[in-house]
């Protein structure tokens, strides 16, 4: 039976997305079978970001329509053979989506993977409500903002509300410089507030950026401070005890120097 | 009839009423032990005495002990205590976050922290444990808040608004005289 996680937020742009591709490729990097179904109809990404967008052929609403199978409708991954995108479609809208139909595919779908992972959209409208109400966890992404903190709380509460109390934290994009000059929040006053175990710290880093624009999740190269920090985030999602990452501090000329 | 027997559990609950005196509950209670038979296949009923809160004097005591020793109808279990009427405290065994909104309309004491972004309206005795944020609105002149973390808090009464309240020990937060009160430490004002 496989584990479904939702990657939630409530507010966008934090990097559920990123977070969702690469925790699923990480899983996939080792050996476990992944799918990765891309919560966010009307504004689907998750197929740009793995690469995958020319081989979306068929999407959900094609198979409620019957034109489709589901196997014809998962596309595997182009690197990572146990890993699998269930692609969202634009044209699909949530009146026509069947909540009972959709529970049966996730039942299905169960049977054949030992994680799926939601990606949910931004926002605790209905995308929101529908994509939380598959999963049994969730993975809740913040950066270290106060917006972010407060709508993660928002979220949270109608996750518990939903019945979903097994919830682990994320804090994405962690500037080690803003921490050091104490100019975002830090990650102890983000726990104080939204009182959740913190299984992943993931630092800032442009080739995150890069990756996604060229359509290759950076933990494919398997090297790197990412590839690291979601390395650690998957063995703590599987119950591993694994220290947090420290960031080292660059020496510059400049940084000593200053005064 | 100035007195009554009750059955309760095991016990038989004699009550005298308080329109009667002590002295004529007990010539009552003569009378009703002659005329009744308690004992149930020789066993003696236990039986409590309920004076309605009066305290019986030495005299009246004896002849009360006289009384159940000369009528061998029934044991002395003892006398019904006043039970003081108990106020039920509901329990929250969480934290209150963003975008909740509570409305508190009985005592209650909330074990978890109240986050930013929570509205919540008192009519009655609220207790935190955890840290407090968030904003209060206390809807009538009964209602109170009690807690030893405040950060940033924010309270409505009427017309009144106290802004950014923060305080590391314990505070009550009252009304007095139409007048939003906040004071720290010492027993709650309320409760003196």
């Amino acid at each position: 039976m496989a584990r479904i996680i939702v990657v939630t937020s409530g507010k966008g742009g934090v990097g559920k997305s990123s977070v969702s591709v690469n925790v699923a490729s990480v899983l996939a990097l080792q050996k476990k079978r992944v799918c990765l179904i891309d919560g966010d109809f009307g504004l689907k990404n998750l197929d740009v970001m793995m690469g995958l967008e020319n081989r979306v052929l068929y999407d959900l609403k094609d198979l409620i329509d019957g034109k489709c199978s589901l196997e014809q409708l998962l596309i595997r991954d182009k690197r990572l053979s146990t890993l699998f995108l269930l692609p969202a479609c634009k044209s699909l809208e949530f009146k026509d989506l069947d909540t009972q139909y959709m529970e049966a595919l996730v039942k299905k779908l169960e049977q054949q993977f030992d994680y799926i992972l939601i990606d949910s959209p931004a926002g605790i409208e209905k995308g929101f409500q529908y994509a939380i109400h598959l999963a049994k966890e969730a993975l809740v992404v913040i950066t270290l903002d106060a917006s972010s903190v407060r709508d993660a709380d928002r979220v949270i509460g109608l996750l518990l509300k939903a019945g979903i109390h097994d919830l682990k934290l994320v804090v994405n994009r962690v500037d080690q410089d803003l921490l050091d000059r104490k100019q975002c929040l830090s990650i102890q006053e983000a726990l104080d507030i939204l009182a959740l175990p913190m299984i992943g710290i993931i630092y800032e880093d442009h080739s995150m950026i890069e990756a996604n624009n060229k359509g290759l999740p950076v933990v494919i190269q398997q090297k790197g401070l990412l590839y690291q920090c979601f390395e650690h985030l998957v063995s703590r999602l599987e119950g591993k005890d694994v220290p947090f990452i420290k960031m080292r501090k660059k020496h510059t000329l400049f940084s000593i120097f200053k005064v | 009839m100035n007195i009554s027997i009750k059955g309760k559990n095991d016990y038989l609950i004699v009550q005298v009423k308080k329109t009667i005196s002590i002295e004529e509950g007990l010539d009552a209670l003569e009378a009703l032990l002659d005329k009744m038979a308690l004992t149930s296949h020789g066993f003696y009923p236990k039986a409590l005495f309920d004076f309605d809160c009066r305290n019986l004097n030495q005299l009246q005591f004896k002849r009360l002990m006289k009384l159940i020793l000369e009528k061998k109808s029934l044991l002395f279990a003892g006398f019904v205590e006043s039970i003081e009427e108990k106020k039920e405290m509901t329990f929250v065994d969480r934290s209150i976050r963003n975008g909740e909104i509570l409305s508190i309309q009985e005592d209650t004491l909330i074990h978890g922290q109240i986050n930013p972004g929570t509205l919540i309206y008192v009519e009655d005795h609220l207790y935190i444990l955890g840290k407090i944020s968030g904003t209060f609105v206390l809807m009538n002149e009964h209602a109170t808040i009690s807690g030893s973390y405040f950060d940033h808090v924010a309270i409505y009464f009427k017309d009144q608004f106290l802004q950014e309240v923060t305080s590391f020990s314990q505070l009550n937060l009252y009304i007095e005289n139409g007048k939003l009160i906040q004071k720290q430490g010492g027993k709650e004002p309320w409760l003196e």
